[in-house]
């Protein structure tokens, strides 16, 4: 109550969330008054606490700490509750997750700042996996697709899972409709945009890009799948001989 | 950095042969190439011929329908697949352009001009299952209908989805349960039209599929000459043989394996033979962009060989015309998409018997084989004369091209 919530709203709350009512006083208002710093609404504050109750295991110190230091990776408030709203579980991330995957996107996969705060408010789901991880993808984008980093901030490249991109991709490339980069990155012909090919639907993606019936990507897809596995016994084999 | 690249990169033989393809065949069918290449590219689709001279062929069918196959040589399965209604259209926009458009228009068409196509339902693919247009001369019937009769006791089982089929095992008797083949490849065997009594030669019989499938048939012939040039292949003819034939069987069956050259068999034994298999070398589409640099007909120490392919064939097909007797039939067959090597050869052979030999010959329907495969076989819409099977998802067989030829004097 005394963080200016209606009576109506603590008691589902805590009804909803009764294993709170261990958790001392202070520390659920310090949690709160972080978010109200953050400028997100009681109600969402209330949502998300609900929905991620793991929140308030943590402690406000350590809170505090993690909004200051996303603060400094997306420069603003606002791009703070950005990123706590999209992705709550950053708050449980510890400090040097962060600042793992933080470091890789500048330094491995060279991302200018500004971008790596896009990166960041867009898509924060890319904190949750490893910096491997997204490393991983940059390459994929970067080596076999030939696409720029600004293509990449575009796509929402983070967003998406090692094997959607590549599905995506190679469908394209064995239509002959992606070519592959030459050494410098470069192609005779543009390919299409990076964001049609990863941020759209299966429906768009084969009727504006593609051109290509759902049923052959389906089957597409299967094949890719198994060519994966076939792959791996093979390796498999020539390593134990 | 291996994680990242796609599979192995090509070979330098298998992207000559890309390059080649996507030039080449653009121009032979239009935006429809897409779909091609990607099959060509992914894995193919494999069926497994249930070899009836098995301890009990009936069995090992029934363990593979276990295994979720279907056996695309019933006519009941092969009415199954059609289609009760033409789905409503309209759903999938563009994709049915990718299917709907005619091979030998070119890509400028715009998408969206094409996409506001309406009547002419008959000639249009379905677009929900991919099915596709009708072909080979065959009118557009809606079903249902009934399917042509295709007489023979083959039984050729495929996945109703990607998976794969095991290593066929020996049964009791040491005789291996099936063989694993491309589907496409018994329609050539079926366009022999084979009859009791007939004596067939197979000239280019290679590792013995076709063979094998000639036998299986059950249809009693009175011999069959499998020919097979290429030491190493006929030895491996030959082992195919025994490994699922019992002993005795084939004798009793009248099968002998010679190894000439097979554009000597017109001069060798004229008018000799009812029916005449001609399964050329050809550039073999699908294995051209594998990886196997060594075998590949692209490769740079190939080239005159490759070059000399078409002249081969038409030497090979003239010299069956000579050796099947009059009234008897030939069938021509490649993996190959290439208009050079398919009817180009065809017409070739028959000008070359008639002038060379006075030899004329006519082409024969096979409309009843792409009429009753039509679901599980997507036929290419712009051949003139015989058929040809083109690679498409999810039926992902062929390439396969087959033309039937019957001697008249
Ligand atoms: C397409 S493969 C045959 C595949 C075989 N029919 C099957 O279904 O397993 C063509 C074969 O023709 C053989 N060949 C090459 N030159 C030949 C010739 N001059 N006469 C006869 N056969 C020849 C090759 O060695 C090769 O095995």
């Amino acid at each position: 109550l005394e963080i200016g919530c209606t009576q109506k709203q603590v008691y589902h709350f805590v009804t909803t969330n009764s294993q709170l009512l261990n958790i001392p006083d202070e520390k659920v208002k310090e949690v709160f008054a972080l978010f109200l710093y953050l400028d997100i609404s009681k109600n969402k504050v209330m949502d998300l606490l609900s929905t991620y109750p793991e929140i308030l295991r943590e402690q406000p110190a350590d809170l505090k700490r993690k909004v200051q230091s996303l603060q400094k990776h997306v420069a603003s408030v606002e791009n703070v509750a950005k990123v706590v709203l999209k992705c709550p579980q950053v708050l449980t991330l510890p400090l040097s997750k962060v600042r793992g995957v933080v470091a890789v996107l500048k330094d491995n996969c060279q991302f200018k700042s500004a971008q790596v705060q896009t990166i960041l408010t867009t898509t924060p789901v890319v904190l949750l996996a490893s910096p491997e991880h997204a490393e991983l993808l940059f390459q994929y984008a970067f080596f076999a697709m030939g696409a720029t980093r600004e293509d990449m901030v575009r796509a929402f490249l983070f967003r998406h899972t090692w094997e959607h991109i590549r599905s995506r991709h190679m469908f394209l490339e064995r239509r002959g409709m992606y070519q592959p980069p030459d050494k410098k990155g470069k192609t005779k012909d543009p390919n299409p945009p990076l964001r049609d090919i990863l941020a759209t639907t299966t429906k768009d993606f084969l009727t504006q890009v593609a051109f290509a019936s759902y049923e052959e990507y389906a089957t597409f897809e299967a094949l890719l799948e198994q060519e994966e596995e076939t792959d791996a016994d093979t390796s498999d084999m020539s390593s134990s001989d | 950095k291996q994680m990242y690249r796609n599979r192995k990169p090509p070979t330098w033989a298998s992207q000559v042969a890309l390059d080649m393809f996507d030039q080449y065949y653009k121009r032979q069918f239009g935006t429809r190439w897409s779909s091609i290449r990607l099959a060509l590219l992914s894995e193919p689709k494999h069926a497994a011929l249930v070899n009836n001279y098995g301890h009990a062929p009936e069995a090992v069918c029934a363990y593979l329908e276990a295994l979720g196959a279907v056996d695309i040589m019933d006519a009941n399965v092969q009415q199954a697949l059609r289609p009760v209604r033409r789905a409503k259209r309209g759903v999938q926009g563009a994709a049915h352009v990718a299917t709907v458009q005619e091979e030998t228009k070119t890509v400028e068409h715009s998408w969206s001009e094409e996409s506001m196509y309406d009547d002419d339902d008959d000639d249009v693919p379905n677009p929900v299952t991919g099915e596709p247009g009708l072909t080979g001369g065959v009118s557009g019937q809606d079903s249902p209908v009934s399917l042509p009769d295709i007489p023979t006791n083959l039984r050729l089982l495929s996945m109703a989805d990607t998976s794969r089929f095991p290593q066929a095992k020996p049964d009791p008797d040491g005789i291996l349960t099936y063989y694993v083949l491309d589907a496409a490849s018994v329609l050539p065997v079926l366009a022999l039209n084979l009859k009791p009594g007939d004596i067939v030669l197979d000239m280019c019989a290679g590792p013995g599929g076709k063979t094998l499938a000639i036998i299986n048939t059950s249809v009693s012939l009175s011999g069959i000459i499998a020919n097979e040039p290429k030491a190493s292949r006929c030895k491996r003819l030959n082992q195919v043989l025994r490994l699922y034939l019992q002993r005795g069987l084939s004798v009793q069956k009248g099968v002998k394996v010679t190894s000439f050259d097979g554009c000597r068999w017109g001069k060798m034994s004229p008018n000799s033979f009812d029916k005449v298999l001609v399964d050329v070398p050809c550039t073999s589409d699908r294995h051209s962009l594998t990886h196997d640099e060594k075998t590949n007909i692209f490769h740079v120490s190939r080239l005159r060989e490759r070059t000399e392919l078409p002249d081969l064939q038409v030497k090979l097909l003239s010299s069956a015309l000579a050796a099947v007797r009059p009234g008897g039939e030939v069938v021509y067959s490649t993996c190959t998409m290439s208009q050079m090597q398919n009817e180009g050869v065809v017409y070739m052979a028959m000008e070359h018997a008639n002038q060379t030999s006075n030899i004329l010959t006519e082409v024969a329907d096979v409309s009843n084989l792409v009429q009753f495969f039509q679901q599980t076989f997507t036929f290419s819409e712009g051949c003139r004369i015989g058929a040809l099977v083109l690679p498409s998802l999810p039926n992902n067989w062929g390439p396969m091209y087959f033309c039937r030829l019957r001697r008249i004097n």
